[in-house]
């Protein structure tokens, strides 16, 4: 309802026609600022644009008493077009007066004279001004301070806007000061009902009309905001006042009308509410429904469509409610059809809005996600209402829908069925008659529904709905679609782990894949069915969310039954499989390491380690294999199994094998069950720091990853190398494998070699055994050794042409027990390649015989005994050495070196062979090694514990090396300083042997004993050769040099003649000498000894056996005994090849003695006749 | 313990429209929106009958991420009223640790008022800070609805008012007891 105000024209009401166009341009009226004048709130309230409602005065009747404040004019104008005074004085003012008394006499109105002239074409405003009209008026009518007298100029406002100002600011004025105090006196009425509230027979509807007038008129001048308050109290009045006075008031609930179910909400024209308000009449139903439309139509003034929407949800929601209570006299099915018509017409409306109007995208969006709110509560009607037709099962996701607090009121539905109206919606009543019919409507609304969540990116509902959809195809027997949509929906809910929700859906899943015969899904469904039934607070295991809770049975029992089913399922699913399925970190198991030491087999190579496995399934479950992957600090993989076996609900023990006899500390890397074909499996890797947040089903039990440690099996197969004891360096080299069977009947045997290196190469085909019984197979493949029937407890060697170093050694063997099983043992072994000495040869010749001296060095680090050195003799030559053959041995410190001299005598001109020199030596590790294992193995082989010989010579060889300093043995060779203790060995021997502890601490005992007493008796085992060839060296010239003095008694300075005689031999030279050969001398001899006079150097013709003699004086210089001069000579003839020439001075010992000088000289220096 | 008093002091006969809040379902959600805990008070109880409420839960994470949205973001932890589907209204309430809170009421045609809520929400907060605070939590996680049994939320329906009532006797014990020991100090 717009504001009104009345206007009257004066001499005629045709003249208001000269104003009309200007009073229209005026409007609407712009900028209104309301303060209160009363009451407390005097914030500034702007009013930014004000339609009002022009009319002349008789339009408002005589009788304004009977309208309401709100209907009356807001204010009273009076043009006055009259530009003559006298004309005015005559009749206008008269006129005038009889206006101003009819309107003066209404109270609460304001008024306004508008004195209206042609203005300007009037000529000269300051000459008539004086007696202008309108001061005649403002003089005649003005009353207090108010001026309510203004002028305008007819038709300025075309050209000025600003001529009318005046006149359009009194407007306003006028306006909000009868609005003021309209407000003030419709106030003061609502105080005046909401203070008799407590008093018996107060009434709610007579407050809400005097509430609703004030915010009539609140909304007559666009202040929504204030109006909407106004409604909003008296919602909340109201349920205050049904709370308090119960509502005798309203009569009936209503709602009974025809066609009351489908009328749009947010109308208030539905039916004349106003009237029914007035006569009391009204039923709640309409009544609710009125006051929330107004709060709407308030909402919408305001632009807020989000906000309509969602109140509008709201009171759908809680009002269906109401009315549910008073169901038995509503028709069947009237809530539903009134949410659902109610939640249509608000979208409706809403949208129209949206669409039409420019509203901004904020807005849009957030009543898209309203609307789909509002949208699946219809749905949710179509829902109840299907399952009343019986369109729809009462099962799970449509059986949501259905109400959960009222307690449905069981009548009788024949009784007053005529009485209640019966739906009138035509589309329900369509829907609740066909089937067809009611499947298109519902797929409709909830895809609506869906696309608006979508759109509002609420993907959560969305999910919701689309369950819905899927169960309703399949409910229609349309499996395969059903399917479709069900499989996408689960794993939505797997990531934040809606267990519940996922375990519902997969269950259809899997029922419908069944149906359709799609194995392959139906067993990832099964599967992915019995993960969604742990539970992670709990850690057990139950899919109640799939159980229908009208049958009863015992809980346990069920969720038994249901896991075997399942369980069973996936077994008879996955064998249809073509490759193994592994399902990783599956939570319903768990495996965790029962002992961090395993244990070694009883009776033949291999390790066990035992293993729990906790299930949280509450069935039984065989499972055909479990496996454990272990990694040893090499990164070699070693594979634990165990055959199939029954898990217990709970924890089950399982013991799992590994034939071969692996040693040391182990890493669990995997584990892994065997179901059918499916593989769980679980990493025991420590979780990467990089993955910040694991999944918790995938981590493992304990932050570190579990490890093993297995005992040395000293029972189990063995492979290590050993050093030839004989090594010839000038034939091919070998290594010898040894391969000790321990408690094993080997059948059949396969030995392989890995090199480091590919120039590393092993003849096979040439292999020897040289201890021990084993039948060489011939048919060998490529690069590897087999061999058969290799008895318990032998050691087999094999020796083995090898160069360079090698990294590992592998069998792979069979044996008499388990004959099937291929057992594989792969040995890093080392095999020295250096010798731990050096041998260096020093030749000296001679005319007749050749001095060989062979210089033995350690390697630096290790001492070396060394118990002969033979130099063979060969045809043509005699040795003789120089060492007799009976002295003892000779041990070498690290750093020291031993010599062996030889002589050697060549017939003439014999071609000889080379020569080989044979060191017998053992370093004094080797030596320690071999005493020790002496003992040991004397010691026990008189013993019981002839099994268990490897742990004996393991264990107490590697004490007793350690108690040993080899320094001090290599020069005592004793153990003199060897203690038993017992404390130390109790504990050792008893984890080893256990009963049988006390004979084997004797033994102990007895090999310390033995060591100690056992003296200097060497086993021979210990000894090593090593033969070297030496070739028989040889020299083109030797030169033998004989300084024959004359005397050899002299003094200082006297001089001694000498004759040098020079004899070149060619004895040890094998041809080669040219002919003519000329050799050079050249004679040396310390400065200070000898001043020498002659042929100090010289050159001569050689002739093998010719003697070449030099004269020669000598002075020498100093007395002493003093050494004759030594003499160089080399061959100085050109030569194809170098020639070697060698001196031997024949009498270079010989030493002359010289005397000081008998007779003295004095010279004395006259130092002062030295001028300076 | 004293519910059988609490459950005398319900009058016998309630008029339709007297306000009474009924809890229909808690949910406990953690920080990514994963359940940790939701119990139904429900009449329906157990099996596909939860699954209603479950959906509701994890709806209502909708909810919270629109309110997590910085147009629509506030300091206060409770989140008020998500939204109403017919015949059960959905709050929210998020911890500073992102812990959210659904509570799920009966729909009524009254006014509900925020602060009868924001109690309940702060029993359950307080439940919840209780039961992580226990470096020895039971095998089975039951403490959460225990606990609210004590205060008065308990599977039968029964008046919000025994809640409050719970409530205020707590903390008014709680507070006459920390007098005690002060004095002894």
């Amino acid at each position: 309802m717009k504001v009104r105000v009345s206007y009257e024209a004066l001499p005629g009401p045709g003249d208001y026609e000269f104003v009309r166009s200007d009073v229209d341009r005026q409007l609407p009226l712009r900028n209104l600022h309301w303060v209160r004048t009363s009451g407390a709130n005097r914030s500034i309230r702007t009013i930014q644009s004000l339609p009002v409602d022009f009319r002349p005065l008789h339009s408002f009747g005589s009788n304004q008493g009977a309208l309401s404040l709100l209907e009356r004019p807001y204010l009273h104008l009076l043009f006055v077009v009259c530009d003559d005074n006298e004309t005015y004085r005559a009749t206008i003012r008269t006129q005038i007066r009889e206006w101003l008394d009819s309107v003066i006499a209404r109270q609460n109105q304001e008024w306004l004279i508008v004195h209206v002239t042609s203005g300007r074409s009037a000529g000269a405003k300051f000459y008539q001004r004086k007696g202008a009209v309108v001061d005649k008026i403002k003089a005649d009518f003005n009353t207090g301070k108010k001026d309510r007298c203004i002028q305008v100029f007819q038709a300025a406002s075309a050209e000025d806007p600003t001529a009318w100002a005046e006149f359009t600011n009194k407007v306003k004025e006028g306006i909000i000061a009868t609005f003021d105090s309209n407000v003030s006196l419709y106030e003061e009425d609502v105080r005046k009902a909401d203070s008799q509230r407590q008093l018996e027979g107060w009434q709610y509807l007579p407050f809400f009309l005097q509430k609703e007038a004030l915010a009539d008129s609140f909304e007559s001048m666009n202040l929504f905001d204030d109006a909407l308050v106004q409604y909003d109290e008296l919602e909340a009045s109201f349920f205050q006042a049904m709370k308090e006075h119960n509502m005798s008031s309203f009569g009936k609930v209503g709602g009974l009308a025809p066609g009351d179910d489908a009328l749009p909400l947010l109308s208030t024209t539905n039916k004349p509410y106003r009237k029914l308000i007035q006569t009391n009449d009204i039923s709640i139903f309409d009544f609710r429904i009125y006051l929330f439309a107004r709060q709407a139509a308030m909402l919408f003034h305001l632009g807020k469509i989000t906000e309509v929407a969602k109140r509008g949800a709201f009171f759908i929601s809680t009002f269906a409610r109401r009315l549910r209570e008073d169901q038995n006299s509503l028709g069947q099915n009237f809530v539903e059809s009134w949410t659902y018509s109610a939640c249509l017409s608000i979208v409706d409306d809403c949208q129209r809005w949206v669409d039409g109007d420019l509203v901004d995208k904020a807005t849009a969006a957030s009543f898209l996600a309203v609307k789909a709110e509002l949208l699946e509560l219809a749905r949710k009607q179509l829902d109840k209402i299907g399952i009343g037709a019986g369109h729809l099962p009462l099962v799970h996701p449509f059986s949501m829908s259905l109400n959960e607090t009222v307690a449905e009121v069981s009548s009788d539905p024949t009784r007053d069925a005529k009485n209640r109206p019966p739906v009138s919606r035509r589309d329900l009543i369509d829907a609740v008659a066909s089937r067809e019919v009611f499947d298109k409507l519902y797929i409709d609304l909830t895809n609506r529904s869906i696309q608006a969540y979508q759109g509002a990116g609420r993907k959560r509902c969305s999910l919701k709905l689309h369950a819905s959809l899927a169960a309703l195809e399949d409910h229609r027997d349309r499996q395969a679609s059903a399917q479709k949509l069900y499989s996408h929906l689960p794993a939505h809910y797997v990531d934040l782990r809606w267990v519940k929700i996922e375990s519902s859906l997969l269950t259809q899943c899997t029922r419908l894949q069944g149906t359709l015969d799609m194995s392959r899904e139906r067993l990832l469904s099964t599967l992915a069915l019995i993960r969604a039934g742990v539970e992670f607070g709990s850690k057990s295991w139950s899919l109640d969310a799939v159980e229908d809770p009208s049958v009863h049975r015992s809980r346990g029992e069920d969720m038994t039954t249901l896991a075997k089913k399942l369980m069973d399922d996936v077994y008879s699913l996955s064998s249809t499989l073509s490759k193994d399925f592994a399902a990783i970190a599956f939570p319903t198991f768990s495996m965790r390491l029962a002992s961090e030491h395993g244990s070694t087999a009883a009776d033949e190579d291999g390790v066990t380690v035992p293993l729990i496995i906790k299930s949280l399934l509450p069935c039984t479950l065989k499972i055909d294999e479990v496996r454990l992957k272990f990694a040893t600090a090499e990164g070699e993989q070693i594979w634990f199994t165990s055959g199939g076996c029954t898990l217990a609900v709970g924890e089950t023990r399982v013991t799992l094998f590994c034939p071969t006899a692996v040693t040391g500390r182990l890493a669990l890397e995997l584990s892994q069950i065997r179901f059918s074909r499916i593989i769980f499996q679980y990493s025991h890797r420590p979780i990467s720091p990089r993955n910040l947040a694991p999944d918790p089903r995938n981590a493992p039990l304990t932050a570190q990853q579990p490890h093993v440690h297995f005992p040395r099996d000293h029972q189990a197969l063995d492979i290590y190398t050993e050093l030839p004891r004989t090594i010839h360096l000038d034939q091919g080299r070998h290594a010898i494998i040894c391969i000790a069977a321990g408690r094993n009947h080997i059948v059949k045997l396969s030995f392989k070699v890995t090199t480091p290196t590919a120039d590393l190469s092993f003849a096979f085909d040439s292999a020897q055994i040289i201890e021990g019984a084993a039948k060489v197979s011939p048919s060998a493949p490529e690069g590897s050794l087999v061999m058969e029937g290799i008895h318990a407890a032998t050691i087999v060697k094999i020796q083995l042409p090898v160069v360079g170093p090698i990294r590992d050694a592998s069998i792979d063997y069979f044996t008499t027990k388990r004959p099937t099983t291929r057992r594989i043992i792969r040995r890093a072994v080392s095999y020295p390649v250096a010798l731990p000495l050096a041998v260096n040869v020093q030749d000296f010749f001679r005319e007749d015989c050749l001095l060989s001296k062979f210089s033995v060095t350690t390697d630096g680090l290790r001492g070396l005994k060394v118990r002969s050195a033979h130099l063979e003799a060969v045809a043509g030559i005699v040795v003789k050495p120089c060492r007799s053959p009976k002295s003892s041995t000779l041990t070498i410190l690290p750093l020291q070196t031993a010599n062996f001299l030889f002589k050697i005598v060549r017939e003439p001109a014999a071609v000889v062979d080379p020569l080989r020199l044979t060191l017998t030596y053992c370093s004094v590790e080797d030596q320690l090694q071999a005493r020790i294992h002496e003992a040991i193995t004397s010691v026990i082989a008189s013993s019981d514990f002839i099994d268990d010989v490897r742990w004996f010579l393991e264990l107490v060889s590697a004490e007793i090396c350690a108690r040993t300093n080899l320094h001090e043995f290599s020069t005592g060779g004793r153990f003199d300083h060897l203690q038993f203790r017992q404390e130390a060995w109790s504990p050792v021997v008893e984890l080893r042997f256990g009963t049988r502890a006390e004979q084997a601490l004797e033994a102990v005992r007895m090999i310390y004993e033995a060591l100690r007493e056992g003296g200097a008796q060497e086993p021979e085992t210990a000894w090593r050769t090593l033969t070297i060839p030496v070739e028989l060296p040889s020299l083109n010239i030797l030169n033998l040099v004989h300084i024959a003095a004359s005397f050899n008694r002299v003094e200082v300075g006297q001089a001694i003649p000498i004759t040098l005689s020079i004899r070149p031999t060619f004895s040890w030279s094998n041809g080669g000498v040219p002919d003519p050969l000329v050799l050079s001398y050249d004679i040396t001899a310390k400065m200070e000894d000898w001043l020498i006079s002659g042929r100090k150097k010289g050159e001569f013709e050689a002739k093998d056996g010719e003697e070449t003699a030099i004269r020669l004086t000598l002075v020498p210089l100093r007395a002493g005994a003093l050494f004759l001069p030594s003499v160089a000579i080399r061959p100085i003839s050109p030569s194809r090849h170098p020639l070697s020439c060698e001196t031997q001075h024949l009498n270079a010992a010989t030493n002359i003695e010289v005397l000081p000088t008998a007779s003295q000289g004095l010279f004395v220096l006259d130092l002062d006749g030295i001028v300076v | 313990m004293d519910s059988p008093r609490l459950s005398t002091s319900a009058p016998p006969t309630r008029s339709p429209s007297a306000s009474a809040l009924r809890i229909l379902a808690i949910a406990v959600l953690g920080k990514h929106g994963n359940p940790l805990f939701l119990q139904s008070y429900s009449a329906r109880r157990g099996g596909q009958a939860d699954l209603k409420w479950q959906y509701a839960a994890h709806t209502s994470l909708d909810f919270f991420e629109e309110r997590e949205l910085p147009a629509a973001k506030t300091i206060d932890s409770y989140l008020g009223l998500l939204y109403a589907m017919e015949d059960y209204a959905v709050y929210g309430y998020q911890s500073n640790t992102r812990i959210k809170f659904v509570l799920i009421l009966a729909l009524a045609d009254a006014v509900v008022r925020d602060i009868d809520v924001k109690t309940i929400f702060r029993a359950i907060h307080n439940a919840y800070i209780s039961h992580i605070s226990n470096p020895s939590p039971p095998l089975r996680p039951t403490i959460p609805p225990l606990s609210l049994h004590r205060y008065g939320v308990a599977s039968s329906p029964r008046r919000w008012t025994t809640l409050q009532e719970g409530l205020r006797r707590k903390t008014m014990a709680r507070r006459h007891s920390r007098r005690i020991s002060i004095s002894k100090q």
